[in-house]
């Protein structure tokens, strides 16, 4: 998407849009007529909705974001509310299951990688010169500071695989028309058993997405900014996460270079990569 | 005839006599009512705890451990048949979880307790979640948790917790009451929810992290049953500790006592001299004037007692009608927060007496024994010493 | 003509050794006494100040108000300005010590080096490896050391006992802390255990872990930072000081500019030991008995004193029989018995102050173990009794030791105006 700030808007729903500025141009008070077209809005919308897999579009959405291999070189920043700290991370994705994270900044962080083979997880850091797997209760704590929890991180997954998803409703993320999809998750052992993605449907990427606790008090919510083409796929040049339940804190990530679907030697992979 | 020789030669004694007697006998009630306050002490707080948390003791698993919070979604179990069937009068199942709470933006790690609303084997002000009409999930904070947290009762605060499968759920609550916890343990951290309102939270059913039972059920496989005197080893140590301080400061008053008779004996000692070397110029021997030296003192002893219980009767009495205020004590960690009264064991007032009596014997005899090695002729003219 | 009783007294024995003792031995039994008293609710004090508060705390507000989760966030910066302005401002009796208190997972390898087992711990870093600090003492480490010793190097730790049998722990072997740095990034390092402590807290022995502060800040990045620094007083100075002491300083605060490294919202707030651990309300009512208990010992102790004068002027009436007919009078014979008395009782209450602050001392510096192994059950109470000197004590024990002396003597005196000098003469002939 060749975009400097809002995102493409689909045509259909420009079209859609300019039909109802019009109408309310003319001014229309009758009850009659408001009712009328308050129906052939709602059947426009069902019909442009009919349209719509929301689970296709999910999976297009996994499909984008998640590409055979991926090398991610970034920036993450956590903010805390006091002070902001930014570290610089290049990661190394097999698909969803395998990834390999190596911190290059600030120079205490220099070194600390992180290796996720299928659901298992380890940190290594060169001071201590040992891997450490990351299970049980320590998964619940915070990653390297941020805003995400380590959980967070062994839990991406593909949400069409692990969520049930409705089309919920279309609404305006800053300008951009998207369509709302409720996620419900599949399985009962999922962290967050609801969510709630903003897609624009066109282009099929997220813009805004919501984790909800299982009662749908929002948690957490991620942005999804700037969207920029990689050689034909569509990666934001940012994500941001908040806390909801804090106050002040946020964690961005930058993504300054990505190249998709490179060849990644298997040795990433492996635990032995895991050294000074 | 050397008792009733004993008998008058104290009598005559007079002033210095009553007050031996008074100090020994003051003494004595001072340290009954010492022990006795501590047994009060352990008494109270043992009923406390027991009427409000331990009973007659607690079914759990033997590695659940309340000091490991992370450790408590681990250790739950499905509370087993024996125990399901016992009615709401001799258990109460108990569900703890860990959980955040979120009052303004802060985070405060908090136990999530579920107790059972039915059960009537505790006595917890915990009734108002009973009757809960509104739609929020009710809570119940103590005083204590209610200052750290800064929430009072109306307000609405987010919980956070896991569920059984490891979902995240979040939700606000009511604090619908803060209470005053009789038993201040409850109140550190804890916020209180119905139990089955907890185990549909965190889906699970049935589960529970202890069943307090009114007495032992006999063995239940892979549960553990711990006893009163376990579930409340720090407030025996406790008590164990104050008496222990009461018990110096009882010595020290004992040596003060027993200083004040040794004191009248070495007197009474120079002062009849002349006495003592006539008896034994007489053909008394000298274990008989020890004897009855000893004796005059044992009467000091004798009369503490009766004194002691002269003075200590009426003082009893009327200590046990007021008792001891510790009501500022109420945000503190000991379990008790009603005025202190006494606990009598017979055994510890019989062993006191016991040990007094031989304590200021011995202080008589010390200078008795001086007295029978004299030289009678030497004590006739006064001059054995 | 004090000079004439006082060689009296001194020259004859029977008049002033039996009468001197016993004052001295009830003044030193209430020295004791109140000591023992004072002792037993300073340890109360002292044990939490030790392990946890100090004296007085000085700590950054935030810190304070969340330090249940132990934010290193809200550290103080600037170590050593800090610890200059605090002994500048601050009475020179009080002993400033840096502490950090922190969180984190300890991680135990296996012999691959892959993790064998975690467990959230918590801990204090104190000043150990600089002797001067007295933190070693202050803990009690030579003693609650229950296997191998303390850290000498900033990267050795000491673990709770119950924590180390949990984790299955030997020494000398190497862990892993992961937690948060002070930034809030990632701190991870390793530590050779060296010791296992024992508190008798079994909150603390369950989770907790000690190592030396230069280690905790290499760690968790906190140069030149402590999360609290702690003022200990010595023992002699009664916590009933702790408040004003902490009003002077918070006075002296007003007159603090932030000191440099300091953030905006970095502001410390000075707590005594009293304010925290709901340590107050156990003050509050061990005073009140404590007036009870120590109101009953001084009037027994009167009494026995009393008895004793009362003893010792019946002793000499024979010789007020021979005073009396050599042509005293009868109020000159009182006066002389009842300096004699203040005398004695002088003499007795200095050596009962020698005798019962010898003992004392002993009993503050090393203790009484009871040998009740309170300290093996989940209670911050010590085996070992301790006394506590103060002037308080002194003065209680030494106005009733002479007074009561004297109204004893007094009340025997009387007995002189009722009786002729013949009846003494009769008295001293028939004993």
């Amino acid at each position: 998407m060749n975009r400097k700030g809002a995102l493409r808007v689909p045509q259909d729903k420009l079209r859609a849009e300019r039909k109802m500025n019009m109408l309310s141009n003319h001014k229309i008070r009758s009850v009659v007529v408001t009712i009328f077209l308050g129906i052939s809005f709602f059947s426009f919308q069902n019909s442009y909705a009919q349209e719509i897999d929301p689970w296709k579009l999910l999976k297009a959405v996994d499909d984008n974001l998640w590409s055979n291999t991926k090398i991610i070189s970034g920036r993450l920043s956590v903010d805390n509310g006091r002070r902001v700290r930014t570290m610089s991370v290049d990661t190394w994705m097999e698909g969803l299951e395998n990834s390999y994270s190596f911190y290059k900044s600030p120079a205490r962080e220099k070194g600390t990688q992180m290796l996720k083979i299928q659901n298992k997880l380890w940190l290594f850091t060169p001071r201590t010169d040992r891997k450490i797997l990351i299970a049980g209760h320590l998964l619940r704590q915070s990653m390297m500071g941020s805003d995400l929890s380590y959980e967070d991180m062994l839990e991406d997954r593909k949400m069409s695989l692990s969520y049930d998803v409705i089309l919920e409703k279309w609404e305006d993320v800053d300008g951009v028309r998207a369509a709302v999809l409720y996620l419900t998750a599949k399985d009962k052992e999922i962290t967050y058993q609801s969510r709630r993605v903003w897609v624009e449907a066109k282009e099929q990427v997220v813009l805004k997405e919501e984790r909800y606790a299982k009662s749908g008090k929002l948690l957490k919510r991620v942005t999804f900014e700037e969207y920029k083409d990689y050689s034909g796929r569509l990666f934001p040049k940012r994500m941001i996460f908040r806390d909801m339940l804090k106050n002040d804190t946020k964690t961005i990530y930058h993504f300054d270079e990505i190249q998709f679907d490179k060849d990644i030697p298997k040795k990433y992979f492996r635990q032995s990569i895991l050294k000074r | 005839m050397i008792l009733q020789a004993a008998w008058k030669n104290f009598c005559r004694q007079g002033l210095r006599a009553i007050l031996n007697v008074l100090v020994a006998a003051l003494t004595l009630v001072v340290a009954v009512f010492m022990v006795s306050l501590v047994n009060g002490f352990q008494d109270q707080s043992s009923k406390n705890l027991k009427k409000t948390d331990v009973a007659g003791g607690h079914y759990r698993l033997a590695e659940f451990d309340i000091l490991s919070p992370t450790e408590w979604e681990d250790f739950v179990f499905v509370t087993p048949p024996e125990l399901k069937k016992m009615s709401s009068d001799e258990k109460a199942e108990v569900l703890v979880q860990q959980g955040q709470l979120f009052p303004q933006n802060r985070f405060i790690p908090a136990q999530i307790r579920g107790i059972d609303l039915e059960q009537s084997l505790l006595e917890l002000p915990l009734g108002s979640l009973k009757s809960y009409k509104g739609d929020s999930i009710p809570a119940i904070i103590g005083t204590k948790m209610a200052k750290k947290s800064n929430l009072n009762k109306g307000d609405f605060v987010v919980l956070k917790w896991r569920d059984k499968y490891g979902a995240v759920d979040a939700r606000e609550i009511e604090i619908i009451e803060t209470v005053r916890f009789v038993n201040p343990r409850l109140n550190d951290g804890v916020v209180w929810l119905g139990l089955k309102t907890l185990r549909d939270m965190t889906r699970r059913e049935n589960e529970s992290s202890w069943v307090t039972v009114k007495s032992n059920q006999g063995e239940i496989k892979e549960l553990s049953f711990l006893v009163p005197d376990v579930l409340m080893k720090d407030v025996i140590e406790l008590a164990k500790h104050d008496r222990r301080n009461s018990m110096i400061m009882w010595i020290i008053l004992m040596v003060l006592c027993c200083i004040s008779v040794f004191n009248s004996q070495m007197l009474n000692a120079f002062k009849r001299q002349k006495e003592a070397g006539t008896l034994l110029a007489l053909g008394m021997t000298p274990g008989q004037l020890t004897k009855m030296f000893v004796l005059e003192g044992s009467f000091t002893a004798v009369g503490a007692v009766v004194l002691a219980f002269v003075l200590g009767i009426p003082f009893f009495s009327w200590f046990q009608t007021v008792g001891l205020d510790i009501s500022h004590l109420k945000d503190s960690t000991i379990p008790v927060t009603e005025n202190i009264r006494l606990v009598f064991d017979p055994k510890q007032i019989v062993n006191c007496l016991l040990t007094a009596t031989l304590m200021i014997v011995f202080a008589s005899w010390l200078p008795a024994r001086k007295i029978s090695r004299i030289d009678p002729s030497r004590a006739l003219v006064g001059k054995a010493f | 003509m004090i000079r004439w009783i006082l060689k009296g007294v001194l020259r004859d024995k029977s008049r002033s050794l039996f009468p001197g003792i016993v004052v001295s031995l009830g003044v030193g039994l209430t020295i004791v006494m109140l000591g023992f008293m004072d002792g037993v609710l300073m340890d109360m004090v002292d044990m939490t100040a030790n392990l946890d508060t100090g004296h007085i705390r000085f700590v950054n507000k935030d810190f304070y108000k969340d330090e249940h989760m132990n934010p290193l966030d809200r550290s103080l910066p600037a170590q050593k300005e800090t610890l200059k302005w605090l002994q500048e401002n601050s009475p020179q009796k009080i002993k400033w010590v840096p502490r950090v208190r922190w969180g984190a997972i300890m991680d135990v390898p296996d012999a691959k080096g892959e993790t064998r087992a975690q467990k959230p711990v918590i801990g204090t870093a104190l000043d150990l490896l600089n002797d001067s600090s007295g933190e070693f003492e202050r803990l009690g480490l030579g003693k609650n050391i229950i296997e191998g010793r303390a850290p000498q190097k900033p990267k050795e730790i000491l673990v709770g006992y119950l924590a180390a049998r949990e984790l299955e722990l030997k020494i000398d072997e190497t862990v892993t802390l992961l937690g948060q740095s002070y930034d809030g990034g990632l701190a991870a390092d390793n530590y050779t255990v060296v010791g296992f402590v024992r508190f008798g807290v079994n909150a603390m022995d369950k989770r907790m872990a000690l190592m030396d502060i230069t280690g905790a800040q290499d760690s968790f990045y906190l140069e030149d930072m402590v999360t609290d620094w702690l003022g200990f007083l010595p023992r002699g100075i009664s916590y009933k000081n702790y408040g004003s002491i902490k009003l002077d300083l918070e006075k002296q605060l007003e007159t603090l500019k932030p000191l440099p490294g300091w953030a905006k919202d970095d502001w410390p707030v000075v707590k005594t030991v009293l304010e925290q651990r709901n340590l107050d309300t156990f003050v509050t009512t061990f005073e009140s008995v404590n007036a009870y208990v120590v109101s009953i010992f001084l009037i027994l102790m009167g009494i026995v004193l009393w008895n004793a004068g009362l003893l010792n002027g019946i002793y000499r009436y024979g010789e007020l029989g021979m005073r009396l007919a050599m042509g005293e009078s009868h109020g000159l014979l009182l006066k002389h018995l009842v300096m004699e008395a203040f005398l004695v009782g002088v003499i007795g209450a200095l050596f009962g102050c020698v005798l019962g602050g010898g003992f004392l001392y002993y009993f503050q510096e090393y203790g009484i173990d009871m040998g009740d192994k309170l300290a093996q059950t989940g209670l911050m109470l010590s085996d070992v009794s301790r006394a506590r000197m103060s002037v308080d004590a002194f003065v209680y024990a030494i106005i009733p030791g002479v007074l009561a002396n004297v109204l004893g003597t007094l009340v025997a005196g009387i007995g002189i105006f009722k009786r002729s000098e013949a009846e003494l003469f009769r008295e001293l002939e028939h004993g």
